[in-house]
């Protein structure tokens, strides 16, 4: 039911509506080739990327897509205002009404987000530095909607309720820059409770992808839980150890005047525990109270922002996308590596039988394994191709806002833990019976200091010296000392042949 | 409209990264036989490396150089990956397919000049060489002759004396030949 509205409510509502569904950007939008860019981004992943899953795909498939589908909704969150990019972000987390939203203002000194949020309209929110005060919001359309505090605050907190209108549904993202903003190289992000309010409210903007995608993508997480709690919920810990393990983590326990003075170390001290307990180390658990900032103050937490605007900022999207290409590709290279054991087994069957009947059998089998690797090696080539393509749009767009985003190299997504190598050698020599020996007299050379002279030939940073190894090979004083001591695999000569 | 500065540092990356593509080493032995085989024994070099700690730029470049020697491709990351989730079952598969080829000694070499390339071999990366020998069947006469090889390759001194009867087969160093001033020819 639509309530009674003055004409002039009517009139500001309008406006407001019409500003979220606009659709086509502004000419003088400076995003406008942006967008372009990353609309084939969305296309490369829209229709190509899935056309290949057709083809072949791991069975996660999906969430690779939803991964990537995600990352590239930041991404876009990201250009409409490239300053964030330069930013440490900092993501506000917990559960449904923890107080997040409240624990920021506390921060600001200033009643800028809505607490109580409408949990059908909340809105992921970034507050930043900036050289005006503003506050705009993306549109579904990826367009970039101007909106004064007043709407903003009605559109996350009672806007429904007065007006009849769910309009923040149509919004993406919000920023609030101010010029006091404290810290010039943070950026707070208030992400939507994870958990489902009690209530009957309950929408997609609350779910828990949303919040674990704009906090996996922080560089450091706040974890607000209500003091009133009394403890982490097991909900909280389900929720925490899906978060990057690499993030650091600081708890706040929010609202600490609702529970007894007394009681309050102890509950610090059980959430301490417990996240220990369950291996989700933390920085610290601070608890804060808005009201009695005396018995509760805030400076603890002021001193961790203090530490972590000193820090430079490490984007990751690049290292997200690539992350989930590489997902994929790993997918194919295990399912090539099987098949190249397959075939490997059938070459020596077929080596091996003397039947015609099992070579003409071994020999199927072979052709179809082939046809299946090259089946696999094809689709590979062709996830290559449009990783490839992704990346150099990325890398078009971070040349056009200034932020460098260069496709990250393999290596730099391994996570390799330790492994027990010579455990693993052992356990097999001891399983063949063989002794164990010590041999190390005869590399005893290599074990001493001294500074390798051949290094930049050897890693070919010396082109000089490839250039004229061909003369090298001609000259009779390189050979000798070092051809006496080969022999030919057949044995029959050791210098037989070795000579020019 | 924003745009990136010029990067000398970067460039300069570039360009020696493209060195190693332009100047490849000499086709490796192995190279010759499929691509399990292939991966199996880089894996395995992998595997020693990441052994050894964290793998240093002049190791992976090495690593890389190797790699593109067997005729694989970018698959470094990959190897690392299977190197890291090494089990006994993959370790059986290569000691197999390194006995039934003769591959013991090309290993141990290989495996030899990336453990010193950086810094000196430790007690640690010896214990390691030795179970590798050991497994591998590599005769103990042939170590010195390695050794020697392993240092010649590295530009190292080697102020050894080496037995007449200590040989090594040919191909072991048909990846290194350029650098010990022998012609890949001798194969």
């Amino acid at each position: 039911m639509i309530p009674e509205l003055t004409f002039d409510e009517l009139a500001s509502r309008y406006s407001l509506l019409c500003r979220a569904t606009q659709n086509q950007p502004d000419t003088a939008s400076t995003l406008i080739p942006v967008n372009e860019v990353l609309d084939k981004l969305n296309s490369l992943l829209k229709q190509d990327l899935l056309t290949l899953a057709r083809e072949g795909s791991p069975d996660d498939f999906a969430e690779i897509y939803f991964a990537l589908e995600q990352e590239l909704e930041r991404f876009r969150e990201f250009c409409a205002f490239p300053t964030l990019a330069q930013k440490v972000v900092i993501g506000f987390g917990g559960a449904f009404s923890a107080g997040k939203s409240t624990l920021i203002n506390t921060l600001l000194g200033e009643k800028l987000l809505a607490f109580e949020v409408d949990p059908t309209t909340s809105l992921p929110t970034y507050v930043l530095h900036g050289s005006e005060d503003s506050l705009c919001a993306l549109n579904l359309f990826h367009q970039r909607v101007e909106l004064s505090h007043a709407e903003f605050l009605s559109l996350t907190h009672d806007e429904r309720i007065i007006y009849g209108s769910s309009v923040a549904g149509l919004l993406n993202a919000a920023f609030i820059t101010r010029t006091n903003f404290p810290w010039s190289n943070l950026a707070l992000i208030d992400t939507p409770g994870y958990s489902k309010p009690d209530g009957e409210f309950w929408s997609a903007r609350t779910d828990e992808q949303l919040a674990l995608a704009q906090l996996n993508a922080s560089q450091v997480i706040v974890w607000v839980i209500a003091a009133k709690a009394g403890t982490i919920s097991e909900d909280d810990i389900k929720f925490l150890a899906k978060l990057r393990p690499e993030i650091p983590r600081l708890v706040v326990v929010s609202r600490a005047d609702q529970i007894p003075a007394k009681d309050i170390s102890s509950v610090v001290e059980g959430i301490r525990k417990t996240l220990t307990e369950r291996n989700l180390p933390v920085l610290d658990v601070i608890p804060i109270s808005a009201r009695k900032k005396l018995d509760f103050p805030i400076e603890p937490l002021m001193t961790y922002f203090q530490e972590w605007n000193q820090k430079g900022q490490e984007l990751r999207f690049a290292y997200n996308f690539k992350r989930q290409f590489t997902r994929y590709a790993r997918f194919l290279q295990d399912q090539q590596a099987h098949a190249k054991l397959h075939l490997n087994r059938l070459n020596k069957i077929l080596t091996l039988a003397d039947s015609p009947d099992i070579q003409q059998d071994a020999k199927e089998l072979k052709d179809s394994a082939l046809d299946e690797l090259n089946r696999l090696k094809e689709i590979a080539d062709k996830l290559q191709i449009l990783r490839g393509q992704f990346f150099i749009q990325l890398k078009a767009i971070g040349d056009r806002v200034g932020i460098p985003l260069p496709e990250p190299d393999d290596i730099d997504l391994l996570d390799i833990q330790g492994f027990d190598l010579l455990g693993l050698l052992r356990k097999e020599r001891e399983q063949r019976g063989l002794m164990s020996n010590d041999y190390r007299q005869h590399w005893r050379v290599l074990t001493t200091q001294a500074t390798p002279s051949n290094l930049p030939n050897l890693l070919r940073r010396n082109p000089d010296y490839f250039m004229d190894s061909n003369s090298t090979l001609t000259q009779e004083s390189a050979v000798q000392g070092v051809t006496q001591l080969l022999r030919q695999r057949s044995e029959t000569s050791p210098f037989q042949n070795l000579l020019p | 409209m924003t745009t990136v500065p010029f990067n000398l540092q970067r460039l300069l990356r570039e360009v020696d990264s493209l060195k190693a593509e332009q100047f490849p080493l000499p086709s490796h032995y192995v190279a010759g036989f499929d691509e399990h085989t292939r991966e199996s024994y880089a894996t395995l070099l992998a595997a020693m490396l990441l052994a050894g700690g964290e793998v240093s730029a002049n190791a992976s470049r090495l690593f890389t150089l190797l790699l593109t020697s067997l005729g694989l491709g970018s698959i470094q990351a990959w190897l690392f990956e299977q190197a890291n989730q090494l089990d006994q079952n993959q370790l059986k598969q290569f000691l197999r397919i390194a006995e039934t080829e003769k591959l013991g000694p090309c290993f141990v070499l290989d495996a030899l000049i990336l453990s010193r390339l950086d810094t000196p071999i430790s007690d640690a990366q010896s214990l390691l060489l030795s179970e590798l020998v050991a497994l591998l069947q590599v005769p103990e006469k042939e170590l010195p002759v390695l050794s020697y090889f392993a240092s010649k390759v590295l530009g190292l001194p080697f102020d050894h004396e080496l037995s007449e009867d200590s040989l090594v087969p040919v191909y072991c160093v048909q990846v290194w030949s350029e650098l010990l001033g022998i012609s890949p020819a001798l194969k």
